[in-house]
């Protein structure tokens, strides 16, 4: 025994090397979003903060380029309902018995928030926002901006969240092609910031560049329609079944300043539903 | 200060990086590895100093060259380290090496400044 002792002591500095390395494998190969401490991510109250308060100067400077920014989406907006409500007049015209048209974003309502950590350049980028549960985020929250979208919400504190960027290899978004039905899968590939891939496309779609992708629907996190990018090029695939496009991010995440976190009001239907149904699943399987 | 306790400390001011940059774990893990090597690091490049025990590296004690060795060393250290542990793989490694040498400049030439201004003229001892 005491011999045994006198090995550990002597070789003491190996033994806490070891102890160490294995913590902090612990912290590293920890993938699951829901074990993911919220001491340990920027979303705690003291780096959050820290943040807010770095952010508070800083974004001072970026005002004029975000503000030129929102004018043209404003602009572009308003054109579009002038449009739409003339759209609408038609049709009352044409069929008036059709009462209210239901609307898809009857069950959306949005949270606003300051962007407060932004990173492009990792291959795993996180972004941190400054609305937490106590203003109504969340985790699996939608985020978009004004420009498209943005991510979806992964840890919340009490005033603070963060979120997976859309430039992080995890995030898989399920979007399709405008005015069709055809979906893929959007990854990023740690190229650049500005660009995606668009995987899983059917190869008999019919598309242009330029075409606009844009969400599916096909989740609880997103309403469907958001804009995503646009079509960018093709690029060589393995794959013989399915097309692999280049997609330019319409999303500038290198002026990230204010998001709205997007709060569905069927997300917790839809979920109580995938869960009865994996659980039915197991079930029959005995 | 003993190897064990700088390792430890080491351990802690990477986890406090890793906090705020939502890292969890990379610099923790470098950290560590640079504070295991410092010993071995020390026995490259200084003469044989056995009665000393842990010798304290800096400018006045080292004289000026076998520091900047030194730092190199433990800079290029980290970095290999910090960079591999983010990327995971060895897919673009071109853009992992170009980051390992920039950082590692960009780290010696600023903590080669920062040691400079820290050092005062009148410990210049003779021997």
């Amino acid at each position: 025994m005491k011999n045994l002792l006198d090995f550990i002591i002597k070789h003491s500095s190996w033994f806490v090397f070891l102890l160490l390395t294995v913590v902090s494998c612990l912290l590293l190969f920890q993938s699951n979003p829901y074990q993911h401490s919220i001491y340990l991510t920027s979303a705690n109250a003291v780096s959050s903060s820290i943040y807010g308060l770095f952010n508070n100067v800083t974004s001072y400077f970026h005002l004029r380029g975000i503000n030129e920014d929102l004018q043209q989406r404003n602009a572009m907006l308003e054109n579009e309902v002038v449009s739409l409500r003339n759209q609408i007049n038609d049709y009352k015209m044409l069929l008036p018995d059709t009462s209210t048209m239901p609307g898809n974003y009857s069950n959306f309502d949005f949270v606003i928030a300051h962007v407060i950590s932004n990173s492009i350049s990792q291959p795993h980028n996180y972004i941190t926002i400054n609305r937490g549960k106590a203003d109504g985020v969340m985790p699996e929250m939608g985020v978009v901006d004004q420009n498209g979208v943005v991510g979806i919400v992964n840890v919340v504190g009490e005033h603070s969240a963060r979120i997976i960027s859309l430039l992080n290899p995890n995030l898989r978004l399920s979007c399709k092609v405008k005015n069709s039905d055809f979906f893929g899968s959007l990854v990023w590939d740690c190229v650049s910031p500005q660009y995606a891939v668009l995987e899983e496309l059917p190869r008999h779609v019919k598309f242009e560049k330029g075409d606009t992708i844009i969400t599916s629907g096909y989740s609880a996190v997103f309403p469907e329609g958001l804009i995503v990018g646009t079509i960018e090029d093709r690029m060589p695939t393995n794959d013989d079944n399915f097309y692999t496009l280049k997609i330019k991010l319409t999303t500038d995440f290198s002026r990230l300043s204010t998001v709205r976190a997007i709060k569905n009001g069927m997300k917790g239907e839809l979920d109580a539903l995938e869960a009865a149904d994996y659980n039915s699943k197991k079930g029959g399987w005995n | 200060m003993s190897a064990n306790w700088v390792m430890c400390l080491s351990f802690l001011l990477g986890l406090g990086v890793d906090i705020f940059s939502d890292t969890q774990g990379m610099n923790a893990l470098a950290s560590t590895i640079l504070a295991a090597s410092r010993k071995w690091v020390f026995q490259l490049y200084f003469p044989r100093e056995d009665d000393l025990g842990n010798p304290v590296p800096s400018m006045r004690s080292l004289g000026l060259v076998v520091y900047a060795k030194y730092m190199l060393t433990a800079v290029l250290l980290y970095c290999i380290a910090v960079f591999f542990i983010q990327a995971f793989t060895l897919r673009h490694f071109e853009i992992t090496l170009l980051r390992i040498i920039s950082s590692s400049v960009l780290t010696f030439l600023m903590l080669l400044g920062f040691d400079s201004i820290a050092t005062t003229r009148h410990s210049e001892k003779r021997l």
